[in-house]
């Protein structure tokens, strides 16, 4: 015959558990998606979040969210669903970030050299509060989406050109015309980086002239909702204990 | 038995952790395949204006090129190239490079067949003995480095500067300009982005919330107050996000997009005053490291010619008495009585001749060429370099079939 004793003696001590708990996952979870999240970054999006000359006006503004939504979305999902705790966007953003200027700091600047002025990443952090918010007020994934992921992608330029915005100056460049982020892509040398690399300003949106911002947008803002639903699901798909029902 | 392994392994590991690390030197030029090397970019007259310099000081890489007519069908056509240079990342910075005099800052569409002279001016940034090399990258096609030279940087990192005048007469430095707003928005947003995290962990987050959600009690997950904080925040974060674009647009109204796209570039003149060379047959002599050439030259100059170099894969193998004096150039990179020629009169204008042309030099084996056996495409090429009594030159890319012999000639 098998007894079941009580782990805990008081109300006290079983909520220092639960504390002690919590913090140990926080901690594995943040390590692990720290290395993963920024892993997904670098191997889908790298160049654009790496260099200031990558961050352009028609594919930075809308490669950046899409891709970087998929994180948010599932960690967002299972806080949400299984704790209603409304950070999960915020904290895989944090993660995010946290790789990002670890490699940063120690590979680009410290490593190669690189001034960190040429080597930083966009933050999603304005995006990723509002979109936690969204399903915090609205306890609904449709208008989460709808309204969430689609501010995620519409607020992701202008969230970034206090930044930008000094790196666009135009510059007379030996009879050229060059931003200083095209001179900084200049002069820094990329060994193994030449210049048609870049995927930039390449596409076929001329009509709207100079406006191609708010339409590069608009469109990122549209093509976040749909990848919020997918990711969603497949957070619904996998974040489960059916998989290991009868093993534990 | 696991015992003995285990030691083993510890043994090796030591063994590894004590072993001296050689000197990585250069950045892998020589891995190129040879028919790639010999066959598309043929570099000469290449140039370093110094071998050492101090932090700030610059050197100026100048030369030309040739694109080879046998260019390979193994790699794309330089319809798109990039005029780059092959250093270890930004030691140096690149303040400019002229291409047939044109300021050449991105990419250009290159002709097969023809010459273009190139000028590199690199800025001394960050202290050490640095390989720089000139290189033509070809979209689809990948690097061809040119020769390379050592350049030593004297002098300390935190020194340099790198200054840059805007249209709209602002002087900054590229080494720190908008750093500042970069690391403030960062740290804005961070302490934001952790308030919003501190706030639901300094509660019970995971399993005890879990079970009031599964015992109904959602209610009490989300507080009134957690709803009004929530709402503060968003107000803050929407109000920094509008402020921070329009104070930039405000302080900085006059920006520019990200330039792209090809630049315009013709190539040199063609020289109509040439010696025709016509490859007979050609042979690898692999265990005497010799390449034994024989060439139909028809001197097309209106002057006599003698051979005084053969080059290929930014190597020169001269013909001591012939060649003129070389200038700084790489010692393993030229063999200085490295070519030998049959028939060393003068070739008379009009004249054609037969010549038995033997290039000799370790450098066929320390340069990899000789893997050239291993390539998919056995061809081989380079420039022959003609000089008239008053040292005028008179150059000719040729190229065709090698066969290697594996005994000994």
């Amino acid at each position: 015959m098998r007894t079941v004793a009580p782990g805990v003696d008081s109300y006290a001590e079983a909520y220092r558990v639960h504390r002690a708990f919590d913090y140990i996952l926080v901690f594995i979870f943040i390590t692990l998606l720290t290395g993963i999240h920024h892993l997904h970054a670098m191997l889908s999006v790298g160049d654009w979040t790496f260099w200031t000359d990558w961050k352009d006006r028609r594919w930075w503004l809308f490669v950046i969210p899409l891709s970087s939504l998929v994180f948010p979305v599932v960690g967002q999902y299972i806080l949400w669903q299984h704790c209603r705790v409304p950070f999960g966007a915020t904290l895989m953003v944090v993660c995010l970030l946290l790789g990002q200027w670890i490699d940063r700091v120690n590979n680009f600047a410290g490593w190669v050299y690189y001034p960190l002025n040429f080597v930083w990443p966009g933050t999603l952090l304005p995006s990723a509060i509002i979109l936690d918010l969204v399903l915090m007020f609205t306890n609904s994934y449709v208008l989460t989406a709808v309204l969430g992921a689609w501010s995620w992608g519409i607020l992701f330029y202008p969230s970034q050109w206090y930044m930008l915005g000094a790196f666009h100056l135009p510059v007379d460049y030996h009879g050229v015309l060059m931003s200083i982020a095209d001179v900084q892509g200049f002069e820094y040398i990329r060994t193994g980086t030449p210049e048609y690399i870049r995927i930039i300003e390449k596409g076929t949106l001329r009509t709207f002239g100079q406006d191609v911002t708010p339409v590069s947008a608009f469109f990122c803002a549209f093509a976040c909702i749909l990848v919020y639903f997918v990711f969603n699901q497949f957070a619904k798909l996998v974040a489960s204990v059916k998989f290991i029902k009868g093993r534990i | 038995m696991r015992r003995k392994i285990t030691n083993l392994g510890i043994i090796s590991l030591i063994l590894l952790s004590i072993a001296p690390a050689s000197l990585v030197n250069a950045h892998g030029e020589r891995s190129q395949e040879p028919f790639l090397r010999m066959l598309s970019v043929q570099w000469y007259d290449t140039k370093w204006s110094t071998d050492k310099v101090a932090v700030n000081e610059e050197v100026v890489l100048s030369g030309k090129f040739h694109l080879h007519t046998g260019w390979p069908e193994a790699i794309a056509k330089p319809d798109v190239a990039f005029m780059h240079v092959y250093v270890p990342g930004p030691v140096f910075v690149r303040k400019g490079v002229w291409v047939n005099g044109k300021p050449m800052v991105r990419s250009a569409s290159y002709e097969i067949g023809r010459d273009y002279e190139y000028k590199i001016v690199m800025k001394a940034r960050r202290p050490g003995m640095h390989h720089l090399h000139p290189m033509l990258n070809v979209k689809d096609g990948g690097p061809n480095a040119g020769p390379g030279n050592w350049v030593e940087i004297t002098g300390d990192a935190a020194d340099f500067t790198n200054p840059v005048t805007t249209l709209t007469g602002e002087t900054v430095d590229l080494e720190t300009w908008g750093w500042s707003r970069v690391r403030n928005w960062h740290i804005l947003w961070a302490l934001l982005g952790g308030f919003w995290l501190v706030w639901w962990l300094r509660r019970p987050l995971l399993a005890g919330r879990n079970i009031l959600l599964r015992q109904g009690r959602e209610d009490e997950l989300i507080t009134p107050m957690d709803r009004k904080v929530g709402m503060g925040l968003g107000i803050l974060t929407l109000a920094l996000i509008f402020y921070g674009y329009f104070s930039t647009i405000d302080k900085f109204p006059i920006t520019v997009p990200l330039q792209a796209g090809l630049m315009e570039l013709n190539p040199l003149p063609v020289d109509e005053d040439v010696v025709d060379v016509e490859l007979q047959e050609a042979h690898y002599d692999i265990p005497g490291r010799s390449v034994r050439m024989t060439v139909n030259v028809t001197n097309g100059a209106t002057s006599p010619v003698r051979l005084g170099e053969f080059a290929t894969a930014s190597i020169r193998w001269l013909n001591a008495g012939v060649a003129p004096d070389v200038g700084p150039y790489p010692q393993d990179l030229i063999a200085l009585n490295g070519l030998e020629v049959d028939s060393d009169t003068p070739i008379q204008p009009g004249e054609t001749r037969t010549l038995n042309i033997v290039a000799t030099d370790a450098a066929w084996e320390t340069e990899r060429l000789a893997l050239l056996i291993y390539d998919p495409d056995s061809r081989f090429g380079g420039m022959l370099f003609f000089y008239d009594e008053n040292g005028k030159r008179h150059k000719q890319t040729f190229g065709g079939p090698l066969i290697p012999t594996f005994t000994a000639i």
